[in-house]
């Protein structure tokens, strides 16, 4: 048995060489036996590995079988126990040169077999034992000193070659799971789809951790309870069925105290043995916690012994629970956000909808066409989108509804035919024909339809009674239809009515429903409608003052009429009484001067000097007479002047000497100032002496106690205008300023004699001449008027407008209101 | 139409077993029937550098491994008979000794080193933009390929219209590793439960190519059902009954090497027609291992691996009946050790009767086939097997098991008498056995029978062309399964 010294270094050499390959450690560990086998002539070597979870020692590889038949030696080696066991105790080689006669204190029978001779070897180096090389004979032998150093070496280097390979198995483990975690982190942060990465990672944990089983529960709503998200693995029938209650009790656990349970015994938690009755024989719970808030638990379960989890897997799912934190709460951010962000964009477009609808009631104020629109904002795709609209209203002839206008399909010909209209209208149909298609399905019978308010149990009779919307998904109720087969009874049992309240007092209800189609009336499409109701109570009410007010306007204007022609009237009578008074005085004087004149030859004889003096009087109230007589003649016949080149300062002196008589007896004196430049002037020579005339009567009348009459004229300035201007003015105290205003306007007077024709009759010449009047009015001390004429008249229009109006009696406001 | 064959290993660049002679040769049928074939596989140390001078062909590809990256270069040499080679350059994992592992044991890194060369494929077809029609992969080694096809590199044009198909040259071997190897390959966690690379939570890299390659094949039609059994399926039946639809058999053509009317490692030539060398190989195969003089009773052959898949715990049980028959026995193998020595002790223990060279030696073997009269192969399980053929092509009548290719290649002369070229037995116990080489030792001294048994498996073609035509039309069906016509 033993090994002669020229034989240990090339041993030893092709153990260490065998130890070194980059085969696997089985491999080599199987050949190291083999080889020693051989070498030392033992029947069997043997090396048994200390298990992972304590001192344990295994059966690994043996020279006698094959790597994989090793598994079926299932048997342990406990420290102290056998021979393997004190060596690995011990930690130094244990030699029975006879365990027939000299047993160890724990014998093992597996260990001991046929052999005679044990020698156990503790493989390991200066920290770890890794496990126990036996070498094993059946026939007795003897091992020196010397051949048990060289086993321990060997040993040795079979220590180094686990180490090394753990190291190189850790080192890959590792660098599999940091990959792994890698793609999970990828994987969470892709998507906010939590139910999908919970599967994810599930799954994936599942198979890198060998579990048989992964269960991920997330919080409630009601951030209490627990609720399955996720089941993963559980191949085996009914293994998850078993495990749900364990699995819920130990959720919660974790959930509350907020960290990882594994569970590899049952020092580790009372719940391993009711596991273990399912197999189960590691647990490893985790809970999925974000700012201090537990979100959920993720468990897994193995029931292999070699896939038990341990700390390192903690380490790893901690991360991978904290990545999922994260997600979960980034998700149910973004969820709300997205919520919020779409219920906005619901609303938006319902008021957009609602804008619209308003906005084509608000197109008309007639009454027809506005519930035209309304209808057809009901039923039209891009509006409410009903099928059917009936507009019912308070009956005046009593407490009933009468069908007021209804629209939509009456059957499903004509759903069909309103379909293929909606989508003809889509690729832009001329609107007459859209119109004639809607008109179509109008219900030209709907004022048939009426609903008595109290007592029939109609719910759109109800709607009114209680001013709130109706909405049924199961008819109205009333089985029989006692009224029209036109409506009731023959309407879908999904409908909806809402009222239509003016000023707090309904007056109607809109019907709508969705006959023929599979659409649900929503609590959203009564909100929109109620909405819509008001809105189109609002157009109708306008629709209905804009018609009283119309109709207010018209018998206003019959009333204007009237009152305007009476007022013409009374003007006249007024003028008349004017004229007649005017009239009335020189024909006093000429009748008085007449009747002496006539006496001749009845014994009063008048000498012929008082005759002639007689007779002058009369010519000179004859004049007045025709000059009343013209100025009246004035408005009611069209003067349109008669243009001719004149000196305006020949018609000055003319009119000055004209009055030479007046001037002196009213203590006038007069200041001529006519310049020499002025320029020939196109102008109707009558009307400019009517226009001189009258004002410098004015002026004398104004000045009843004598003063001073300016006359001047001078070429206009550019600004002015081509033309001549010239100036009257007096000191006669002015022209009180609250009447100023109307001096222009016919009629007016503060004259007892005048009548108030003079001014009005200078504007109208002047503005027909083109020329402008200018007044310079000085309350207290006198007025001036300055009149520009242009060197050629144009033909003006503005006074024409005047003088129509004065001739046709004035329909404006300003004739009225101007009749002192 | 454009094929790239893809093998971890490819005759005459490095070889381990059959996979490495099949998928040289038939790339070099294919080229025969007009297909344009090309081939890749691993750069190994072991290629001989010498012969084929190597020429780096496209960019250094950078291969995403997990975590980190790996850089590789394609080398490109002349494989002869119109193939061009490609190989999978990366001195870290494939400038190694051997291939797999050690005698000892698997290399520990052996996913990552695959992964490494299907991803570097990949990422050159991609990087180069080189286009085959049909991507034809080979066991485990080269299973990630239709499972990137399909995922990681679905949208390269390259690769998106190419169709895959997947052969099982071996479903023993399926490429079992840790699934923390999962990561390496780039496949997310989502492809690992059993319908994809999951096999009792360990990865399963066969299983990519089972369940992503367009088309599925193996080396014989009965292996092709026997794989959907459990007895054969080696806990794949499941997924591979799944897919039976696109599930095929094609036999495995011969090389050319084996002729004996040409073979220069034989003692002499023979053929069909004039058998009169194969005595003299029979006197050769007798001195190589040990015998002289006269040997009247019939020589019985046997070559390859020394392992329970090749029958040798049945060999093993019977061992002392063989040396009890009028016959001798000639073993050339090597395998498991168990194996290796209870051979070695049969042939010590009878030397008159049993011969045993345990080793590998392609130039005894090429004696054994010439010299045997019978071949045994009591294969428990044979996808094709190839030995059995040589031996009808070398006038060596064979005994074998009746299964996958063995089953498909050789008739039993007494339940086929006008037409068997063997004896099969179908029962993998030692009476069947028994009464199997009883049977041929009981036609051998029928010397006319005997004769015409040898001279109808001689007559057999077992050449390559028929089966690259059946290959061929596989290849047609991948396409049409990517919507594209043949």
């Amino acid at each position: 048995m033993d090994i002669p010294p020229d034989k240990r270094f090339a041993l030893l050499s092709r153990v260490v060489e065998i130890s070194n390959s980059n085969i696997l450690i089985e491999n080599r560990l199987k050949y190291i036996c083999d080889f020693l086998s051989r070498e030392t002539g033992a029947d069997r070597v043997c090396i048994h590995r200390r298990d992972h979870r304590g001192d344990d020692l295994l059966p690994w590889v043996s020279s006698c079988v094959q790597i994989d038949e090793c598994k079926l030696f299932d048997f342990r080696i406990r420290s102290g126990e056998g021979v393997a066991g004190k060596a690995a105790q011990k930690r130094a080689p244990v030699y029975y040169p006879d365990v027939r006669s000299n047993p160890p204190f724990l014998p093992v029978s597996q260990e001991l077999r046929e052999f005679t001779t044990i020698l156990s070897v503790p493989v390991m180096d200066d920290v770890y034992l890794y496990g126990v090389m036996n070498v094993s004979s059946v026939e007795p032998a003897e091992y020196s000193e010397e051949t048990i150093q060289l086993l321990r070496g060997i040993a040795t280097e079979v220590a180094g070659a686990i180490r090394n390979s753990r190291l190189y198995h850790d080192a890959r483990k590792r660098v599999s799971e940091l990959i792994t975690l890698n793609e999970i982190g990828r994987a969470i942060t892709s998507t906010f789809q939590v139910r999908d990465i919970l599967a994810y990672v599930a799954k994936t944990t599942l198979r890198l951790l060998q579990a048989d089983g992964c269960t991920v529960r997330l919080v409630g709503e009601n951030r209490s309870t627990l609720k399955v998200m996720i089941d993963d693995g559980y191949s085996r029938p009914g293994l998850r069925r078993e495990l749900r209650a364990h699995g819920k009790l130990l959720a919660n656990q974790i959930f509350r105290e907020k960290r990882p349970l594994l569970i590899n015994g049952p020092e580790d938690s009372p719940m391993f043995v009711p596991l273990s009755r399912h197999g189960i024989t590691s647990f490893l719970g985790l809970p999925i916690v974000s700012k201090g808030k537990s979100l959920g638990v993720i468990s897994y379960y193995s029931g292999s012994s070699s896939s038990a989890f341990d700390m390192e897997v903690v380490n790893l799912m901690q991360t991978v629970c904290s990545q999922l934190a994260n997600m979960i709460e980034n998700s149910t951010m973004y969820l709300e956000a997205q919520h919020l962000a779409q219920a906005n964009q619901v609303k938006v477009q319902q008021l957009s909808t609602l804008y619209d609808l308003a906005r084509a009631l608000m197109s008309t104020v007639k009454t027809e066409r506005l519930l035209h629109i309304m209808l057809r904002s009901l039923t039209s795709a891009t509006g409410l989108n009903f099928s059917r609209a009936i507009l019912f209203l308070l009956s005046d002839e009593g407490p009933m509804l009468t069908g007021r206008m209804g629209m939509g399909p009456r059957d499903r010909k004509d759903a069909k035919r309103a379909g293929e209209g909606a989508a003809g209208k889509r690729e832009g149909r001329e609107a007459g024909a859209e119109d004639e298609e809607l008109s179509g399905l109008l219900w030209p019978d709907i004022a048939r339809v009426t609903v008595p308010l109290e007592g029939s149990g109609c719910l759109i009779a109800r709607a009114v009674l209680e001013k709130r919307p109706v909405r049924t998904q199961s008819g109205c109720g009333n089985d029989a239809p006692p009224i029209q087969e036109l409506f009731c009874g023959n309407h879908p049992k999904t409908f909806a009515a809402v009222p239509l309240v003016f000023k707090g007092e309904a007056r109607g209800a809109i019907y709508v429903d969705n006959q023929f189609r599979e659409r649900e009336i929503t609590d959203e499409d009564i909100r929109v409608l109620t909405m819509f109701a008001s809105e189109a109570c609002l157009a109708m009410e306008n629709a209905m003052l804009y018609e009283s007010l119309e109709s207010a306007l018209d018998n206003l204007r019959a009333t204007q009429g009237r009152l305007v022609q009476s007022e013409k009237l009374a003007a006249l009578g007024e003028m008349a009484a004017k004229i007649a008074h005017e009239i009335k005085n020189p024909l006093t004087v000429i009748g008085g001067f007449a009747s002496r004149l006539a006496r001749k030859g009845t014994g009063e004889e008048i000498d012929a000097q008082t005759s002639a003096k007689y007779n002058r009087i009369i010519l000179k109230e004859v004049k007045r007479l025709e000059r009343i007589i013209q100025q009246t003649l004035y408005f009611s016949r069209e003067v349109v002047p008669a243009l001719r080149g004149m000196d305006l300062d020949d018609e000055i002196r003319e009119i000055l000497s004209m009055f030479r008589e007046e001037l002196e007896e009213g203590r006038i004196v007069t200041d001529l100032d006519l310049s020499a430049g002025n320029p020939v002037i196109s102008a109707d020579p009558d009307q400019i002496r009517q226009v001189l005339w009258n004002l410098v009567s004015n002026s004398i009348q104004a000045m009843d106690s004598g003063g001073k009459l300016t006359l001047a004229t001078r070429p206009a300035t550019p600004e002015e205008g081509d033309g001549v201007v010239f100036l009257i003015g007096d000191t006669g105290g002015g022209i009180p300023h609250d009447v100023v205003h109307n001096i222009f306007n016919p009629f007016f007077t503060t004259k007892a004699k005048g009548t108030g024709l003079g001014l009005p009759i200078v504007h109208t010449i002047v503005e027909k001449h083109g020329g402008t009047i200018h007044l310079d009015n000085r309350e207290g001390k006198g007025v001036t008027f300055s009149i520009f004429l242009p060197r050629v008249s144009k033909v003006a229009g503005a006074g024409e407008r005047i003088l129509d109006h004065m001739r046709k009696g004035g329909t404006d406001g300003g004739g009225v209101k101007n009749h002192p | 139409m454009k094929v790239l064959i893809a093998s971890s290993e490819i005759v005459p660049f490095a070889k381990t077993g059959g996979l490495a002679d099949v998928t040289g040769a038939l790339s070099r049928a294919l080229r025969r029937a007009g297909v344009e074939a090309d081939c890749v596989l691993p750069l190994y140390r072991a290629v001989d550098r010498n012969r084929f001078p190597l020429a780096q062909a496209g960019p250094s590809v950078r291969v995403p491994l997990g975590h980190r990256e790996e850089v590789g270069t394609v080398e490109e040499t002349d494989a002869g008979g119109g193939v061009c080679a490609f190989l999978v350059r990366n001195d870290r994992y494939f400038d190694r000794e051997f291939l797999y592992g050690t005698k000892d044991g698997e290399y520990a890194d052996n996913c990552e080193r695959y992964t490494f060369f299907c991803r570097a494929i990949m990422e050159w077809l991609g990087r180069t933009g080189r286009k085959y029609d049909v991507l034809h992969c080979n066991d485990w080694q080269t299973a990630l390929l239709p499972a990137y096809g399909k995922t990681l590199y679905s949208h390269e044009d390259a690769i998106r219209e190419t169709g895959t198909v997947f052969t099982i040259h071996n479903l023993g071997y399926q490429g079992l590793f840790w699934n923390h190897d999962l990561p390496l390959t780039g496949l997310g966690w989502d492809l690992f439960n059993p319908q994809g690379l999951e096999f009792f939570g360990k990865l399963n890299l066969m299983k990519a190519g089972l369940v992503f390659a367009d088309i599925l094949s193996t080396v014989s039609p009965t292996y092709s059902r026997e794989i959907q059994t459990p007895e054969y399926g080696h806990g794949l039946d499941g997924v591979l009954h799944e897919r039976r639809e696109d599930l095929y058999g094609i036999i495995n053509g011969i090389d050319d090497d084996w002729n004996p009317a040409t073979d220069p490692l034989i003692a002499a030539r023979f053929s069909r027609e004039d058998l009169s060398g194969k005595k003299s190989c029979r006197a050769d195969l007798l001195a190589e291992f040990g015998w002289t003089g006269t040997v009247e009773e019939p020589v019985i052959g046997m070559v390859g691996r020394l392992t329970a898949q090749k029958g040798l715990d049945l060999l093993v049980e019977v061992g002392e009946w063989l040396a009890g028959q009028r016959l001798r026995v000639v073993i050339l193998g090597s395998g498991e050790r168990t194996y290796e020595e209870a051979m070695a002790d049969l042939g010590r223990k009878y030397p008159d009767r049993i011969s045993v060279r345990v080793a590998y030696d392609n130039r005894i073997a090429h004696k054994v086939e010439a010299g045997s009269d019978i071949y045994l192969m009591p294969s428990r399980y044979e996808p094709c097997g190839l030995n059995q053929i040589y031996s009808l092509k070398y006038g060596t009548v064979p005994i074998v098991r009746h299964t996958g290719g063995l089953a498909d290649t050789v008739i039993d002369a007494d339940e086929d008498p006008s037409g068997g070229t063997g004896f099969k037995f179908r029962g993998y116990n030692s009476a069947e056995l028994k009464d199997a080489v009883s049977r041929a030792m009981a036609a051998f001294a029928d010397r006319s029978r005997w004769e015409r048994i040898v001279n109808r498996g001689m007559e057999k073609d077992f050449s390559w062309g028929p089966s690259a035509r059946e290959y061929v039309a596989l290849y047609e069906k991948a396409l049409r399964k990517r919507g594209r016509q043949a």
